[in-house]
């Protein structure tokens, strides 16, 4: 080709990515003394065309750093370099395509902290915030944090909501921590933030409320608390757990309790419709009125261990010198569930009076056999959940039924 | 886990009701990936893994800023909130599946294949499809209900598949 043949194309094509920001570099053999450039051009797997690479044209140096946002980064790209000199130009030099995701590295977490008297917010922000790389992956890292301080030995925390408050920390003291994260899939980490430090406070006025605890009553839940102080306010906070379950600062979306937000008791009670998600965070924070105090340890609520596992219905049928039972549940939320079914002998002569006899089964039907003919039996039933929380439900209703005579289906 | 996806599939349903004619010219093929549904087939092992990809992915595009259209916030949240417990049950299944199959082959290196990092990246694609159609739409009404609507059906595909296995 015209004006190519002297010139010799860049070689040692390479590519660094991490986050968003990429880093090409090759190398030269000069043989002329004359003034070579470089411009390197990318190709994305669906366009055929090569696109122009931006801060990389006519060059003097063999590296260029650009970010390229917005492009898919899960599909095959590659990479084209030649030099440049005067009117003549090499030949270019073809990297082999590769898939973005698939090489980028994971840059640090950045990390912002607050002090408190006796704990630190670490707010971290995910790799790449904002950008194309990782913008799918956010919920694919996990962190681990590493703080010390004078007389407290490194410790690790990996926090599964954010931002993470490290608490039982001394007032008045230094605090140092770093911060690293790690994709769960591709399990890939990133090197560790640099380390920041960071004073916490004078101790406060007024403590914290501690113990904070919830329990039920019919439609509401009783929050109750402890503090050091008397007559103090109190106010009472939620958050929807999937809300802290990724990096950021969500103070914004704490919400108030309309019935816990300002009393002068140790306790509030609130409707459970207050709280419409499944899981939610609650916090309580003391003031006398002119001074407040920090925010409470925040207890995490999973409303299925209050939600009561109504009885469930049954139905007999007799068959021969057996009783079919089947088990089902009123709002047929029976998934995940055990099935407890006891019958007895309905007699009016008690010596003859049996203990209920007990058949428990992960499914909802029963075949209760070997009864004597012409006999009323009595009937029930309960289920037990073994999910995240242990629950037993009250027995249901009980159902008596008069078996066959012998020999009869 | 299934029960969990099937409560999200009816709240997902809540917001759809009725699909306005207006909106039918901006319906999308997305093309769902059905390489996938032969991978975890034949790959039982690894549904746990897609399950808890996909419940992740789609919790993402739920908890966009610009999904405020979509429905009342309180509706939104008690959809991110049951999208959430899914991604913590599918992650829950995930670990137990990789804990059972390192004590089955302890010689099992990395706990995802290259088949696995194939249909990884075949799901981000997807994914990414409906992000840049969300984009492309500049988050319309229209545009969310039809996410919608893919975003249930990709459930509903991986409902059936985790009660065949």
């Amino acid at each position: 080709l015209e004006g190519e043949d002297n010139l010799r194309p860049p070689e040692d094509v390479a590519i660094y990515i991490i986050d968003d920001n990429y880093t090409l570099k090759w190398n030269h053999h000069r043989e002329s003394m004359g003034n070579v450039t470089f411009s390197a051009e990318y190709q994305k797997g669906e366009g055929r065309i090569w696109l122009k690479v931006p801060k990389c044209q006519h060059i003097t140096r063999t590296k260029c750093e650009f970010s390229l946002l917005g492009i898919n980064v899960y599909s095959k790209t590659q990479f084209r370099v030649r030099a440049e000199e005067g009117n003549s130009t090499s030949s270019w030099n073809e990297a082999d395509s590769f898939i973005p995701f698939y090489k980028a590295h994971v840059s640090p977490p950045r990390v912002h902290l607050k002090a408190e008297d006796k704990a630190i917010l670490v707010y971290i922000s995910p790799p790449g915030e904002d950008g194309t790389m990782w913008a799918q992956e956010k919920r694919c890292f996990n962190y681990t944090i590493r703080i010390w301080g004078r007389s407290f030995p490194v410790r690790e925390i990996k926090p599964m909501y954010f931002p993470k408050k490290i608490s039982k920390l001394l007032p008045e003291t230094t605090y140092c921590l770093e911060v690293r994260a790690v994709h769960t899939s591709l399990q890939r980490h990133s090197n560790y933030s640099s380390a920041r430090c960071i004073n916490t406070t004078v101790a406060n006025k007024i403590p914290v409320p501690e113990n904070l605890e919830v329990d039920v009553q019919g439609d509401s839940y009783v929050l109750k608390w402890d503090h050091a102080f008397a007559n103090m306010t109190f106010k009472a906070q939620w958050i929807p757990v999937y809300s802290k379950s990724s990096p950021g600062n969500h103070s914004d979306k704490w919400k108030p309790i309309p019935t816990c937000a300002n009393v002068q008791t140790t306790h509030c009670v609130s409707p459970r419709e207050t709280f419409h998600t499944g899981t939610f965070f609650l916090r309580v924070q003391a003031s006398d009125g002119n001074n407040t105090s920090f925010w409470s340890e925040e207890k995490l609520i999973d409303s299925q261990k209050y939600t009561l596992l109504p009885p469930p219905v049954i139905a007999v049928t007799p068959t021969g010198d057996s009783l079919l039972v089947y088990v089902s549940c009123k709002d047929s939320k029976c998934n995940g569930l055990i099935y407890e079914v006891i019958f007895w002998e309905n007699t009016s002569n008690t010596e003859k009076r049996q203990h209920p006899q007990s058949m428990i089964k992960e499914h909802p039907e029963f075949n209760v056999v070997n009864l004597r003919p012409l006999t009323v039996y009595c009937v029930q039933a309960r289920v037990l959940s073994t999910g995240v929380w242990n629950k037993t439900s009250k027995f249901s209703d009980k159902l008596c039924k008069k078996t066959h005579p012998g020999n009869s289906s | 886990l299934d029960h969990t996806i099937l409560e999200n599939m009816k709240l997902l349903s809540s917001i759809r009701t009725t699909f306005p004619l207006r909106c039918l010219k901006d319906i999308t093929d997305f093309e769902f990936p059905q390489e996938i549904l032969l991978y975890v087939q034949h790959v039982k092992k690894d549904i746990k893994a897609v399950t808890y990809h996909i419940s992740s992915l789609a919790l993402i595009i739920f908890s966009l800023k610009d999904s405020i259209s979509l429905a009342t916030e309180e509706r939104l949240e008690r959809i991110r909130s049951g999208l959430f417990k899914q991604v913590q049950q599918a992650r829950e299944c995930m670990v137990d599946e990789e804990n059972k199959n390192t004590e089955e082959d302890s010689t099992s290196q990395h706990p995802h294949s290259e088949g696995f990092k194939a249909v990884y990246l075949e799901l981000n694609k997807y994914f990414f499809r409906i992000r840049k159609f969300l984009v492309n739409k500049k988050y319309s009404f229209c545009a969310w209900k039809i996410v919608v609507v893919e975003i249930r059906r990709c459930f509903s595909i991986f409902y059936k598949l985790l009660n065949m296995n």
